[in-house]
């Protein structure tokens, strides 16, 4: 048979493609008391989960409770035990007391037949009833209804009440915005927090080869926001939030064990060129070596000076670059769905003052302290727009969703480059109205 | 991931370091995880970047020194009727690769690094990247020859 070829790459990269071993079984002992207790979550991840998971379930429990209609059927009374449960779920879902049936609430009972057979909506929207009025229902056959029309003589309980013709004539639809329910709460403090997603775009073309190595990193931004209701459906809006966001630069190198041999030279920095701006060392000990050859310079490169040879030890393979702001936005937001699950648009500017500035070696995920980026600004103009989804759990809290763009209108840095970043984020927190 | 480790090292003592270090890195950094590709390929990447240090801590005890550069050789090869190896077999043949050959050839042909970033990796220059892994590879096509040879004498008698 003829002599064929085989790569020998091929060979090796095929051959152990699939190739297991058992290490010796004493490893494992040893690795557990070695880990570190290091798996704190920052808390903004915490807190985002938390109410994220919160938000989920009571989302999915208020739509799974809204379809199941309870009946009302059997002809007993019912123990005080079951009461509590039989109230709260009054109040949540539509009840229909079946004709010939009667039951007992709260020691009254009520008759299915004649006057009180009549499919009556307990719900939220319609507003007929609280979780401590359930008894008062169907008091002489009528219905109470908490709106303004009935309410002109407080000292004649009858005129407090619907007669079932008046209760059958209503338009809920028109009474859903009962300014009686919401008349006091204008003031609004929710306890935002989100995990952002940051990029940025560049104004000078010749810039953009540096952003093949750039990439965006996954930061946090979080804060306390403040709103006052300016009319039913419009608010306006103020806060204070603290964000980080940054981005990994990859393909640079950095050892540690450079400061005797800089410093006989007289404490020469790196610079690395970046689309956000120029790095500077202040951390006279580090050396950085750049793969492409593009981003680094400085008197040494890795072609007249080898820090292998010299016994420099590699402490990250990418830099961090790490810039922190206080935010304070204004921005004005749209009711566009009222009720139990309310969703609101919003949007406005952001005045941002850079308070860190910092630079990092990365070696999956070891960080060390190298410098600061050059020529960023102490303050920019960014603009936000988002939607925002809320569940009342009760008339004053609220879980609050809000997944929200950000684009800073100014760049961050004052260089030619002109980097405007813009950052996605999916705010989740807690709000009280009052 | 022990099998990788012993790609990388010399001996079982060197692999068993090597996966201890990387599994405490893998657990320490686990909340950095960012979800980019399949775990398992970013635990293979600790464990291999956990050999690269081990081997950078002690590139001075066997350091290879280049003599002279060598012209990158294909990686194609007549070997008569390659009748296939046993992994284990392979193993022990880039085990018993110098250091510094067999960084190279793991990185190259096996992880598919590029020269360039191989030289950044190890602190070497892009040829002489380049020559160690033509080195390897000629001695790894001498090793599957012979084994091959030997194969076929079993197989025909």
């Amino acid at each position: 048979m003829a002599d064929r070829k085989v790569n020998i790459d091929v060979v090796f990269r095929n051959g152990l493609k699939d190739y297991e071993a058992m290490p010796p079984h004493d490893i494992w002992g040893e690795i557990q008391p070695s880990i570190k207790t290091r798996f704190n979550l920052p808390i903004f991840v915490k807190v985002a989960a938390s109410l994220a998971v919160i938000f989920t379930l009571a989302f999915f429990s208020y739509r799974l409770g809204i379809n199941s209609a309870i009946r009302v059927a059997e002809n007993r009374s019912y123990f005080p035990s079951e009461r509590a449960s039989l109230q709260q779920t009054l109040v949540q879902n539509p009840v229909i007391l079946a004709e010939n049936r009667t039951a007992e609430i709260k020691g009254i009972t009520y008759n299915g037949s004649p006057l009180e057979a009549v499919v009556l909506e307990v719900t939220d929207n319609h507003r007929v009833a609280t979780n401590e009025h359930i008894d008062e229902i169907f008091i002489d056959n009528a219905v109470k209804l908490f709106g303004p029309a009935k309410l002109q003589d407080e000292s004649d309980p009858k005129s407090q009440y619907y007669t079932i013709e008046e209760y059958n004539s209503i338009d809920f639809s028109a009474q859903n915005d009962n300014p009686r329910d919401r008349v006091e709460q204008k003031w609004t403090i929710a306890a935002l927090a989100s995990p952002t997603y940051y990029t940025g775009t560049v104004n000078n073309g010749s810039q953009v080869v540096l952003s093949a190595d750039e990439q965006p990193s996954i930061s946090y931004a979080g804060g306390v926001a403040f709103s006052y209701r300016i009319n039913e459906r419009v608010s306006i809006q103020s806060g204070l939030y603290y964000s980080n966001i940054g981005q990994r630069i990859n393909g640079i190198s950095s050892y540690a064990g450079f400061g005797p041999i800089n410093a006989s030279k007289g404490d020469t920095p790196f610079e690395v060129a970046t689309n956000s701006g120029t790095i500077q060392t202040d951390n006279a000990d580090i050396f950085l070596a750049d793969a492409s050859g593009t981003r680094v310079s400085s008197d040494y490169s890795i072609d007249n000076f080898d820090p292998v040879k010299s016994s420099l030890s590699q402490i990250g393979t990418s830099l961090e670059q790490s810039f922190r702001y206080i935010e304070v936005p204004l921005s004005l937001r749209y009711k566009v769905v009222d009720g139990t699950l309310g969703v609101n648009l919003f949007g406005g500017l952001s005045s941002n003052l850079l308070v860190g500035n910092n630079v990092y070696s990365n070696n999956d995920g070891v960080i060390h302290y190298i410098g600061k980026t050059d020529g960023l600004r102490g303050f920019v103009i960014s603009s936000t727009f988002g939607m925002g989804m809320e569940y009342n759990i009760s008339k004053s809290i609220s879980l609050n969703l809000e997944p929200m763009l950000r684009y800073y209108l100014t760049p961050i840095n004052a260089t030619s480059t002109g980097t405007n970043p813009f950052s996605f984020g999916l705010f989740s927190g807690i709000a009280y109205k009052f | 991931m022990y099998g990788v480790c012993l790609q990388y090292t010399g001996n079982g003592e060197e692999a068993s370091d090597v996966l201890q270090e990387g599994f405490i890195k893998v657990f320490e950094n686990l909340p950095n995880y960012k979800f980019e590709g399949s775990f398992e390929g970013w635990v293979r990447k600790i464990m291999v970047n956990t050999a690269l240090e081990k081997y950078r801590e002690r590139h001075n005890l066997y350091r290879v020194d280049d003599i002279g550069t060598l012209n990158e050789i294909e990686a194609d090869i007549e070997v008569g009727e390659y009748t296939g190896m046993e992994a284990e077999d392979l193993l022990d043949m880039i085990k018993a690769l110098p250091p510094q050959y067999k960084m190279v050839f793991n990185l190259y042909a096996i992880e598919g690094y590029t020269h360039k970033e191989i030289s950044g990796m190890l602190g070497i220059t892009q040829s002489t990247s380049k020559s160690n892994l033509s080195r390897a590879r000629t001695i790894l096509q001498r090793r599957v020859e012979a084994c091959n040879r030997i194969k076929k004498k079993v197989i025909n008698g």
